[in-house]
């Protein structure tokens, strides 16, 4: 055996060498140049502006003044960080547990063959084409304590539509924006998915006398593994940076009760323009994002490409 | 600052220079194309103004039209900058050849931080023209002695709005001082109404702060906060007092116990005044504009206006009023100064405050008293002019003359309405949040 792969790979070595460098793999390093340039320029090149910014004590407007270490050293004395990360887990998580399960099941039942879901699905995938900052101005509006539905159901059920005013309620309603707005988009990646699953395995599964429920959980979630492992990392990621909604429906309030990290970064870097400090919880947050991103994909085995189709 | 490897320094000078380079705005400092103190008449000279766009630059574009019609040598350009990126806009171009000639600014602080060098870049306002408006306009565009500012918008104060037909059916008179108020409130905590509309903005309940500080303290209390002396501001009893008001005036019922989910403005807090369900209104004198253009009839059926009540013993000047003054022009170091100062002018004429008072606003020029008949609402409009007419202090709105507040201090002023926080705490909270720190 060993002996086989010795020879195997010498022999590889030998074409390798015979055809000459360019040719060896597949197309030449040049065609990546395009992408590589503009990834450079648009994600690498400012994620370097903020690392170099977060050494500097910087108001945008002077000359900004480097200063060592000082924003970093700093670190566990920036105001609300701690309570930022702390309400920004509870968002990442809730949502994750609320859109993950919302998702697979509509993408799974879209699925399906029959024609009123394609017509049912439209209305499910709405909220993906709309702004999502216009919608967030709408619910804003739409949880106001005395106009909005809040307002509506104390009036036929009594209470005061107290919603947005305490940190349950502010979470809630962020979590179903979240769910209304984004678990379509994992219910149309699922659905991608669970169409390609061969219908040989249901077959086979019905013959061995497994309903519905045991299809579901033996066939249809073991295939959608990787599917399922790229949207958390989409979810991880997203929750992470995610902040338009909060900044619009609660502006971290009541109170600060839903500041989550990226709004603490964006206020302290553009509204009270100390850009050093901004810039120290944006790298975190990179930091942060990329590394879970790596973890999970390491830990779940997504990095190994490997089809769950094999041997069929 | 410390000492580092030169290599290391440079790589970093480099990344920086390199994000400027990216973010398409070379830094080059240049001062100005050198017109200024030139007279010489050039009729193709063009004078660019920023300012955001909305209904209330109507008078000042009037003023624009009218100055290029007459004027000989040269010409004025309105060049719209959203309200949303005007500071951004601003702070990355005064100073360069990309910056406006001219722009408008509300002044304080807020101004001083938005050039590098504000003596360099900004030109001083003609004496002969600033003295046609209130002298509190010039001290928002005063810095070291020299005005840079022309006033060019109307001014906006905060007042106590209230709803007069439930005051009446409640046997009530308007609240002259806070005690006045106070016993309101007990009256009207045992009705359906809601004594005080309040919303879940923190610059609208820092109102509440601005009102009774002013009072009890007098305007100097928050002058030391804008001067740096966040320490002394935050120390004096006067902060505390008007603290403890707010929490007596939560306490009694005030404020409607759902107010922490109730938006500002025409989705949230205005339609509980315009349909009837609250009664006094403490806001910006836009507010009664907005409510106008939500129900006109019952407004002007119902509604009256009064300023600010006093505190019975406080230190204030009851003629103070808080708000935002007014928004100026500002002359930069890239105008023709002689053609800048000869457009100004133009602010100062009868049409300029008629177009104004036609379209809401009051003007902070000092005759504009003779033209309160040509508004829409001549009492609201006499009103407003006999109010700032008589002050003698105008502060500026906290969050105007401190950028920071409003992620520092704010929350801690939801906090306290939320009962979480004592007033003392409070304090405290607001002493380790000093912005010059």
């Amino acid at each position: 055996m060993s002996k086989l792969v010795t020879r195997l790979t010498s022999a590889r070595r030998q074409a390798k060498a015979g055809r000459g460098r360019q040719a060896a793999l597949g197309p030449s390093v040049m065609w990546a140049i395009p992408a590589v340039v503009i990834y450079a320029l648009f994600a690498l090149a400012p994620i370097l502006v903020v690392v170099a910014i977060s050494f500097t004590s910087w108001d945008g407007v002077r000359p900004a003044k480097f200063v060592g270490l000082e924003n970093w050293i700093n670190l566990p004395h920036i105001a609300f960080l701690g309570s930022s990360v702390k309400i920004m887990l509870v968002l990442l998580v809730g949502s994750i547990l609320v859109q993950l399960p919302i998702g697979l099941l509509l993408g799974v039942w879209a699925a399906g063959p029959q024609r009123n879901r394609a017509v049912l699905c439209t209305f499910f995938f709405l909220p993906l084409v709309l702004s999502g900052v216009a919608i967030s101005i709408v619910w804003r509006q739409i949880m106001d304590a005395n106009f909005g539905i809040p307002g509506q159901f104390a009036a036929i059920f009594g209470g005061n539509g107290n919603v947005l005013g305490s940190m349950e309620g502010a979470i809630a309603t962020l979590l179903a924006i979240g769910a209304w707005g984004s678990a379509p988009f994992f219910g149309l990646v699922f659905q991608g998915a669970a169409k390609g699953i061969p219908q040989t395995l249901y077959d086979a599964a019905a013959i061995d006398g497994a309903g519905r429920f045991r299809q579901f959980f033996m066939v249809t979630l073991p295939q959608l593994r990787a599917t399922i492992v790229m949207a958390l990392i989409f979810m991880v990621v997203g929750g992470l940076t995610g902040f338009e909604t909060i900044m619009i429906v609660t502006e971290g309030g009541p109170a600060r009760k839903t500041l989550t990290t990226p709004l603490l970064m964006y206020y302290s870097a553009f509204r009270d323009y100390h850009l050093g400090e901004g810039a120290v919880i944006a790298v975190l947050l990179i930091l942060a994002a990329g590394g879970i991103a790596v973890l999970f994909a390491k830990y779940s085995g997504f990095d190994k490409m490997e089809s769950d189709l094999e041997g069929l | 600052m410390r000492v580092l490897s030169k290599p290391y320094a440079v790589a970093i000078a480099g990344i920086i220079t390199a994000s400027f380079v990216v973010a398409g705005c070379g830094d080059s400092k240049d001062e100005g194309s050198g017109t200024n103190g030139d007279d010489s008449c050039d009729p193709n000279t063009e004078l660019v103004l920023w300012r955001p766009g909305d209904v209330s630059s109507t008078p000042l574009r009037n003023a624009i039209d009218r100055f290029n019609e007459t004027s000989e040598c040269g010409t004025v350009k309105f060049e719209e900058v959203t309200d949303d990126t005007i500071d951004e806009k601003l702070r990355m171009t005064l100073g360069t050849d990309e910056g406006p000639d001219m722009f408008v600014s509300h002044g304080g602080a807020h101004l001083w931080e938005q050039a590098s060098d504000p003596e360099t870049i900004f030109m001083p306002a003609s004496t002969e023209v600033a003295d046609f408006f209130w002298p509190w306009a010039e001290r928002l565009t005063t810095l070291n002695g020299v005005n840079y500012g022309i006033p060019s918008s109307g001014t906006e104060p905060v007042m106590l709005f209230y709803n007069k037909t439930i005051l009446a059916e409640n046997g009530l008179e308007v609240p002259e001082t806070y005690d006045d108020l106070l016993a309101a409130v007990d009256v009207l905590a045992k009705t359906d109404y809601i004594p005080i509309v309040i919303s879940n903005q923190a610059w609208a309940l820092l109102m509440f702060w601005e009102w009774l500080v002013d009072r009890i303290g007098g305007e100097q209390v928050w002058e030391s906060c804008v001067q740096g002396e966040w320490e002394a501001c935050w120390n004096d009893p006067a902060m505390l007092e008007a603290t403890e008001k707010i929490v007596e005036l939560k306490e009694h019922g005030a404020f409607a116990d759902n107010w922490a989910s109730v938006d500002y403005g025409a989705g949230g807090s205005e339609p509980l005044m315009t349909t009837g369900k609250g009664v006094f209104y403490l806001m910006g004198s836009w507010g009664y504009t907005s409510m106008l253009t939500a129900d006109p009839d019952y407004v002007k059926e119902n509604f009256g206006f009064t300023k600010m009540p006093a505190v019975t013993g406080g230190k204030g000047d009851p003629t103070n009023v808080v708000g935002n003054p007014t928004r100026s022009v500002i002359i930069t170091n890239k105008a023709k100064l002689s053609l800048a100062q000869e457009f100004t002018k133009e602010l100062t004429t009868d049409q300029f405050i008629k177009d104004a008072i036609a379209g809401g606003q009051v003007p902070t020029n000092k005759n504009a008293a003779d033209f309160a008949s040509e508004s829409e609402t001549p009492e609201f409009t006499q009103f407003l002019l006999e109010m700032i007419g008589e002050a003698n202090y105008f502060t500026q709105s906290w969050d105007v003359g401190v950028t920071s507040l409003g992620s520092t201090v704010e929350p801690e002023m939801e906090r306290i309405l939320l009962g979480e926080i004592t007033p003392e705490e409070f304090i405290a909270a607001a002493l380790t949040m000093d912005p010059n720190a």
